[in-house]
């Protein structure tokens, strides 16, 4: 019997761990480890932040899932990873500490034949002075919880808006190395929207700050979708719906600091800028959870399986390397570490070779630019492949250091994504862009120019994208409960 | 001399690509084709993609020479946003009132690859938003909104593969429309008159019928909609969300006919 052990119950980890028990059966055991009891559809959180739908409509509780699925569940949190065993085993393992209230704090080692690490990020608030819910300056949109948060400073902020009194919201990105833009885009759309219903949008002014270099850059460089009869770059698209819904902006922004009604930003130029606000959701950078790693002798290899930025090493090409040289080659394949074969890394925290983005300084040297997004459907889509991989190995099909020739892959240079942003909710009134990219990360080679497919390019605006985003949430919240028929429903 | 695009040329309408190599010749030898282009044509500014050349290059003429700008980016703003009413070589015998800012924060590099800032002020600042926005395949026509882009199209032509006005499938949709609202009249006349419960009796023929009629709108929906590549109203999402709009409307009455045949 051989035993895989997932670290962490995102959407990577989850897909994971639920289709390599699928396939396996009771023959295998498949572990989970995560340090949250619940299960979350974090693309629904913005909803939450706006009061459209409760924390309960985003999460379910992961146990009973699990045990039905006959997969094992530890309500914990990985540690650190011992892929060489110890003095007196060669069995690999995880350290794991328990967050689970009924052995809070115990620890345990976990022993694994196959490694799936899925922690996803830390949400670095601590890399901005002021960042974050905890300092009480900012809020976020990243959990469930962070999100009902938000709402109720937003429904305050509506009341006081009720009694005449102006606010002003500030949304976006609160460093310049962020990810997910598009989570910030479709929440200030959807505060914008809440507005208006309430009828109090005039005495709202909103203002958009973000990392990216352009307006519409969303950290993959941009994307293309069919407008007004022909192809053009999100943009143009983020420029008009900007104006339209009376949105104002600053990008090419690295916040410096965050305090209580404003923050200070450096701009690309070097410039520097400061802000007030009253109500302010910035989404924080992200970081490896902090997982250390140990050789049989217990000494430090964090540095060998990590990067610097806590996320995984995995079969990427890491080599420094400028803008004008980067391949879709240098973007990983099969997610197996190069150094212990039996380890994978999915989702957020596999370590990505480069940005998507073309890479920007500030004159005074500061990095400003969006880190490649690694979420939503590329990241479930990770998942399956890894463990339709391990699964395979495991039923003898090909050896571990034969993945590289016969594993199955899904870079995401070869990987399309469609995402769909809500722009406001509303059975009939709500709006949505939905779009499709193909690949997500350019290739320059195959796609001279843009690096992008044109022929695979989509993209609508309006009701229909909507429903589709709000469908989209039933069928995952179904899926990921592994309801009947879950294994037809695409990642 | 290349030759200077205008609309509704395919060439013209296409986003342009990084410029990664800055040691390839061809790049220096556009930039000449492009001060050329601007010499013949007398032109205060020009983007690559207008000689068809969809690479992210622009050249601004200044007093004092050329301004090179290689993979521009508008990153910052200032002042309140304002309708500039503008015309360009690309869009013969159009004027058009488009948003712009009077202050735009340009990052782009030079000829050898190096990053650089410029701020552009006034007239330099809207040009320069026209001509940035031709490298990500943005027109003035698409900064207009929906009702004025249409009337641009009907008094400038469309090129091409945009949206013919006359679909047989939307036909087939007003058809089954049609079929459906004397359906739904029937029933309500049902709870009065006798005569008309025959839509309770063959309930489920009419829904079939209904049913029929849609599948074959979504099938030939789809064949009619794949040549217009470019057309958003025709795309797959669109005829699926119209389906799933009529689909629930055929159940709804499939639903109400039971319950009403149980009285």
């Amino acid at each position: 019997m051989a035993r895989i052990v997932v670290l962490g119950a995102g959407v990577s980890g989850h897909t994971a761990a639920t289709f390599a028990k699928h396939w396996l059966g009771k023959d295998h055991e498949v572990v989970v480890v995560s340090p949250n009891s619940k299960w979350n559809w974090i693309p629904s959180n913005i909803w939450v932040g706006v009061g459209e739908m409760t924390p309960e409509d985003v999460v379910f509780e992961l146990a009973p899932v699990y045990e039905k699925a006959g997969i094992d569940f530890r309500q914990a949190k990985a540690v650190s990873i011992h892929p060489e065993g110890k003095q007196d085993s060669e069995k690999p393992y995880v350290t794991i500490e328990y967050t689970d209230p009924n052995k809070q704090g115990q620890t345990e080692e976990v022993e694994y034949d196959y490694l799936i690490n899925a922690t996803g990020p830390k949400l670095n608030f601590a890399a901005t002075p002021g960042l974050g819910p905890e300092e009480g300056n900012s809020l976020s949109v990243c959990t469930y919880g962070h999100a009902a948060e938000a709402n109720t400073y937003f429904q305050e902020a509506i009341e006081k808006m009720k009694k005449g009194e102006k606010q002003k919201f500030l949304i976006g990105t609160g460093h310049g190395m962020c990810t997910c833009q598009g989570a910030a885009f479709e929440y200030i759309f959807n505060i914008e929207h809440e507005l208006r219903k309430a009828g109090v949008r005039d005495k709202a002014e909103i203002k958009w700050i973000s990392n990216e270099q352009f307006l519409g850059d969303f950290g993959v460089a941009g994307v293309h979708i069919k407008w007004g009869g022909h192809i053009v770059s999100s943009k143009v698209l983020a420029e008009s719906l900007f104006v339209e819904r009376g949105v104002d902006w600053i990008t090419g922004a690295h916040v410096k600091e965050v305090q209580k009604g404003k923050l200070t930003y450096e701009l690309l130029d070097g410039t520097e800028g400061e802000e007030e606000f009253d109500f302010s959701m910035l989404i924080p950078p992200f970081t490896g959870v902090g997982l250390k790693a140990y050789d049989k002798e217990g000494n430090d290899i964090t540095d060998k399986v990590f990067m610097p930025n806590g996320f995984m090493k995995v079969d990427a090409d890491y080599t420094p390397k400028p803008f004008e040289e980067w391949k879709a080659s240098d973007w990983p394949k099969y997610y197996q570490n190069p150094d212990y074969k039996n380890m994978f890394a999915v989702g957020i925290a596999f370590a990505p070779p480069h940005p998507i983005s073309k890479p920007a300084k500030s004159v005074n040297g500061t990095p400003i630019t969006p880190a490649p997004p690694r979420t939503g459907m590329p990241s479930g889509i990770i998942g399956k492949t890894v463990a339709q991989t391990i699964t395979e190995v495991i039923q003898g099909k090909y050896s571990l250091d034969e993945v590289p020739e016969k594993g199955h892959h899904a870079s995401m240079a070869e990987m399309g994504a469609a995402c769909v942003a809500s722009a406001g909710k509303g059975l009939l009134d709500g709006s949505a862009v939905a779009l499709t990219v193909y690949p997500v990360v350019p290739d320059y080679e195959k796609y001279p120019g843009t690096g992008r497919d044109p022929e695979y390019t989509f993209g609508e605006v309006g009701l229909a994208g909507h429903w589709i985003k709000h469908i989209l949430h039933h069928l995952f919240m179904w899926k990921a409960q592994l309801k009947p028929g879950w294994t037809l429903i695409p990642e | 001399m290349p030759e200077l695009l205008t609309y509704p040329d395919h060439r013209l309408l296409q986003i342009s690509g990084y410029v990664r190599d800055f040691k390839d010749p061809k790049l220096k030898t556009l930039i000449e084709d492009m001060k050329k282009s601007m010499e013949e044509n007398g032109l205060k500014a020009l983007a690559a993609v207008q000689i068809g050349r969809p690479i992210r290059v622009v050249l601004l003429k200044q007093e004092s020479g050329y301004l090179i700008m290689i993979n521009p980016t508008i990153f910052g703003k200032e002042g309140e946003l304002f309708y500039s009413s503008e015309s360009d070589e690309s869009l013969p015998g159009a004027t058009l009132s488009v948003p712009r800012y009077p202050v735009v924060k340009i990052m782009y590099q030079d000829i050898d690859g190096n990053d650089r800032f410029y701020t552009a002020k006034g007239e330099e600042a809207i040009i320069l938003q026209r001509k940035i926005d031709m490298i990500f395949g943005g027109y003035l026509f698409d900064k207009l909104s929906k009702k004025e882009q249409k009337k641009f199209f009907k008094e400038h032509g469309d090129y091409g593969d945009t949206c013919p006005t006359y679909f047989i499938k939307d036909r087939i949709l007003q058809g089954l429309k049609f079929f459906m609202v004397l359906h739904f009249l029937a029933l309500i006349l049902s709870l009065f008159f006798e005569s008309f419960r025959f839509v309770i009796r063959h309930n489920l023929a009419l829904a079939a019928i209904e049913l029929a009629v849609l599948l074959f709108y979504a099938i030939y929906a789809k064949y009619e909609t794949t040549k217009y590549k470019n057309c958003t109203s025709c795309q797959g999402a669109n005829v699926l969300g119209t389906a799933a709009m009529y689909l629930a409307g055929i159940v709804g009455m499939y639903i109400v006919s039971l319950i009403l045949g149980l009285r």
